[in-house]
């Protein structure tokens, strides 16, 4: 059974379509109880790779009276011939539309695949918006880190899971199963009403939205007696007891991160205040050498990969690094496997490591200074100094490796031209101290510079995103001061993404309409660069948004539009690294100190470290 | 020591590049744990080839794939191993240990075709063109380079003596072996493609579902000694 067979000889890549892949699951109809889609709202190769959706298809899947399938956004060429020809966006496993599963799930990861989850919604024949579906029509749920401003999706989803998935989407399937099986009492707002009385789940619509007389949010109220006023997000306490899986389907398909993702932790200890990751995933979870060791094990012996990616947001600060990097070279070196690892700090970086997981192969290291000073280092507690960078790299090229990555951001608060010419300055640095230390000439890094968007959730929230123009200005006059040297390559991003991405990640309700106005108008795949159009979403916006300064600061005291979703994070602890950041202060790593962020009393879960 | 084996690419798995299927096919090995061999050096491979690239959305009966050994085995035993392991797409037809010979590709003779028409397609016209095929002496075709390049002018009748057709209910199909020469060979599209022209059939070229039926060595001999 390939969905739409008839119509793949004519598109690009048609083994996304195409299905089947090893170790995907068909279950038979027989105690089937529920149907659940995981909807990745992008192309087949991001989101084959994406490890969350392994996690959670693992765990539906275990589930006797649960079908968990896939199913992603087609490709422009093969939506144009599906809408041609009245095809409807089914999974690849039964070959089941959208329209008829029980629940469709979205994995909300990045704010410029929204039109995209629009647009899936309307291929697969279900309503797009949440208030016109009928009692027959699924329940359209999403997750992931977006989730913490959920507010410009409100209008298209029936509910959201906040925080961790693994056990919360399991009594999400198990309540479907309860409330169908008793006849759907109540309809589709009565199972709403069960849903909204679990920890962790947020339904949009038994809440009202209000707006002052000048345009700004004022608040959200609950309407409904099931709804709670805060929805705290769930943490999974220990991560070696959550399930993980051990048999991952296995692309045909080349993907973006073709290998084992092996998620080492879960959270991040460092407090960079631009990071959204870094504040949403808290606490600390990190699993054991053991867990780690049999989970490697079961992953190259089911899938036949020759690579075990270590992920996590650092995963160069586990505890127990040297001890597993070399348990897993033990295990593995006869079958040829290596680890890499795809996040190295420059602190905790070490040669030593880089060579111990990258069998010497002299690729991909990247290092992300993030700001060009030491001041601005500090207003974003990066927790780098010059030294550390200059010692990184050049024990890297000093190792062999001839080119490397080095990552800043624009647009930081506080920033002056003179932390824009530190950029250059230091990858200048970076090239001289290269060749010093290693004896050769010929050392290259790329400096990659990304627009700084303000995110929920970090002591970055309330700071004002520079405009497209400021933004440009500065790319220019980057790439006046870089553009000389043929040591250095200069990679910039396109602003106007960034501008929207901003957009979303702070908006509220009134968005959703701008929303549907732009994919009527033809957005898709706004993530990739050669599907967007900027002039769709203004046109959009200035019709049903004209009044959204979208980029503006936002007041201390100011209602925010997503307050109201709390990772737990105490928004006090958040505005107080705001205030120390502006005045340049840092706040230690909390594996040396606790910062009194809040999480572990908010959820009730400690930090796990695997080291004794 | 080599071990060779004779595998299928079916159905969905017609939709992937060769790359990705030589990348499938070294997974099954490492998942079957056979004892490969390896290229030395920092960025080991394992040492596998495939006979001849299939082109994208054609299946086949008969892929060729050759993997170097570290450690002698019986053929039989790994075909079995390497059958419980492999995806839905690929079966393991024959295998045999060849000690030492040239590289499969440098053996290859020839392969046949089978292409399927589209239901419908004018059963009529289509024999009468096969026929026309038959009697020319020569037959050129322009084919089709990358897009902005001239195409390069081809006589089929070099590659592919005769094209038989087979009158299936429902549906018509057309045999036909293509030589392969060091020099170059034909795509089994190119020549439907050609007919298809020439005849005006009108056919829906995507709608043809095209077999690699054999692959063969000195003229029509067997690259496995099937029995």
């Amino acid at each position: 059974m390939i969905n739409n067979e008839d119509l793949l000889a004519r598109v690009e890549k048609p083994g996304r379509y195409a299905g089947g892949e090893l170790n995907a699951i068909i279950k038979g109809r027989d105690g089937i109880k529920v149907s659940f889609a995981l909807a990745f709202p992008d192309v087949y190769e991001v989101g084959m790779s994406y490890p969350g959706f392994k996690i959670l298809y693992h765990v539906l899947n275990g589930l006797p009276f649960v079908q968990a399938e896939r199913v992603y956004a087609p490709w422009t060429d093969m939506e144009a011939l599906m809408r041609s020809k009245g095809r409807r966006l089914a999974a690849l496993e039964t070959g089941r539309e959208l329209s008829a599963f029980d629940l469709v799930g979205f994995t909300l990861q990045y704010e410029l695949t929204y039109s995209n989850i629009v647009n899936m919604l309307d291929l697969g024949a279900v309503a797009v918006l949440a208030a016109a579906r009928g009692e027959k029509e699924p329940f359209v749920v999403g997750g992931g880190p977006c989730v913490f401003n959920p507010e410009p999706l409100a209008d298209f989803f029936d509910f959201f899971i906040v925080g961790d998935g693994e056990e919360l989407i399991v009594e999400t399937a198990a309540a479907c199963r309860d409330w169908k099986e008793a006849g759907r009492p109540g309809g589709r707002r009565g199972f709403l009403e069960v849903l909204a009385r679990l920890p962790g789940i947020y339904v949009p619509c038994f809440y009202q939205a209000e707006y002052t007389g000048d345009g700004r949010f004022k608040q959200l109220t609950a309407q409904n007696p099931a709804a709670p006023p805060y929805i705290k997000k769930r943490a999974v306490k220990n991560l070696d007891a959550a399930g993980y899986p051990t048999a991952p389907v296995v692309p045909f398909n080349e993907i973006i991160h073709d290998r084992i993702a092996l998620e080492v932790f879960r959270g991040c200890t460092r407090g960079c205040r631009f990071c959204h990751a870094g504040m949403v995933y808290r606490p600390l979870r990190e699993r054991s050498v053991a867990q780690l060791k049999r989970l490697a094990r079961g992953l190259v012996d089911s899938t036949g990969y020759n690579e075990i990616s270590l992920i996590s947001l650092s995963t160069a600060d586990y505890s127990c690094l040297a001890e597993l990097l070399a348990d897993l070279s033990l295990d593995f070196a006869r079958e040829r496997v290596s680890v890499s690892l795809p996040s190295l700090r420059l602190d905790s970086f070490s040669i030593e490591v880089a060579q111990k997981v990258s069998g010497v192969r002299k690729s991909g290291l990247t290092f992300a200074p993030e700001a060009g000073t030491q001041r601005l280092r500090d207003v974003i507690n990066k927790g780098v100094s010059e030294e550390n960078v200059l010692a990184a790299t050049s024990a890297a090229f000093a190792a062999g490796w001839s080119s490397l990555k080095l990552y800043f951001m624009i647009g930081l608060p506080t920033e002056t031209f003179a932390d824009l010419k530190g950029i250059a300055d230091l990858a200048f640095k970076v090239i001289d101290a290269g060749r010093r230390r290693s004896g050769r000439r010929d050392v290259k890094a790329t400096v990659s510079v990304s627009p700084f968007v303000p995110k929920p959730w970090t002591p970055f929230q309330w700071a004002e995103q520079d405009s497209v123009e400021r933004t440009k200005e500065k790319q220019l006059y980057l790439k006046s001061l870089l553009c000389n040297s043929r040591a250095l390559a200069y990679q910039y991003h396109d602003p106007q993404a960034g501008a929207l991405e901003g957009l979303f990640a702070r908006g509220d309700r009134r968005l959703g309409r701008v929303i549907v106005s732009a994919w009527r108008k033809g957005a898709r795949f706004d993530g990739w660069s050669e599907h967007f159009d900027y002039g769709r979403w203004r046109d959009a916006l200035s019709e049903h948004a004209p009044a959204a300064p979208w980029r503006r600061a936002f007041g201390e005291g100011e209602p925010l539009p997503w307050d109201h979703v709390r990772p737990g994070v105490a928004p006090e602890y958040l505005l107080r690294e705001w205030k120390k950041a502006l005045k340049g202060e840092t706040t230690p790593d909390c594996r040396q100190g606790c910062a009194g962020c809040g999480v572990c009393p908010a959820l009730g879960v400690g930090k796990t470290m695997a080291a004794r | 020591m080599k071990l060779r084996l004779k595998i299928t690419k079916e159905g969905g798995l017609r939709f992937i590049s060769h790359l990705e299927y030589t990348r499938t096919l070294e997974r099954a090995v490492r998942r079957a744990k056979l004892p490969a061999a390896w290229t030395e050096g920092f960025n080991p491979h394992m040492k596998l080839s495939l006979a001849s690239a299939l082109g994208l959305g054609i299946e086949s009966l008969c892929e060729y794939a050759e993997l170097e050994l570290a450690a002698p085995i019986d053929a039989a035993a790994a075909a079995a191993a390497l059958s419980a392991k492999l995806p839905q797409g690929i079966r393991a037809l024959a295998a045999d240990v060849v000690e030492k010979a040239p590289k499969l590709a440098a053996l290859l003779s020839m392969a046949s075709y089978a292409a399927d028409m589209p239901e419908g397609a004018p059963a009529g016209l289509i024999n009468s063109a096969a026929a026309g095929y038959n009697e020319a002496a020569e037959f050129f075709y322009d084919k089709k380079t990358a897009p902005g390049k001239p195409a390069r002018r081809l006589d089929l009748k070099k590659h592919t003596l005769s094209v038989a057709c087979e009158n299936l209910p429902g549906r018509t199909r057309l045999c036909f072996d293509c030589l392969i020469a060091a020099s170059g060979s034909l795509r089994a599209n190119d020549l439907i493609d050609a007919l298809n022209s020439r005849f005006q059939l009108n056919l829906d070229i995507f709608a043809v579902r095209i077999t690699r039926t054999g692959l063969y060595k000195e003229g029509r001999k067997p690259l496995i000694g099937e029995g």
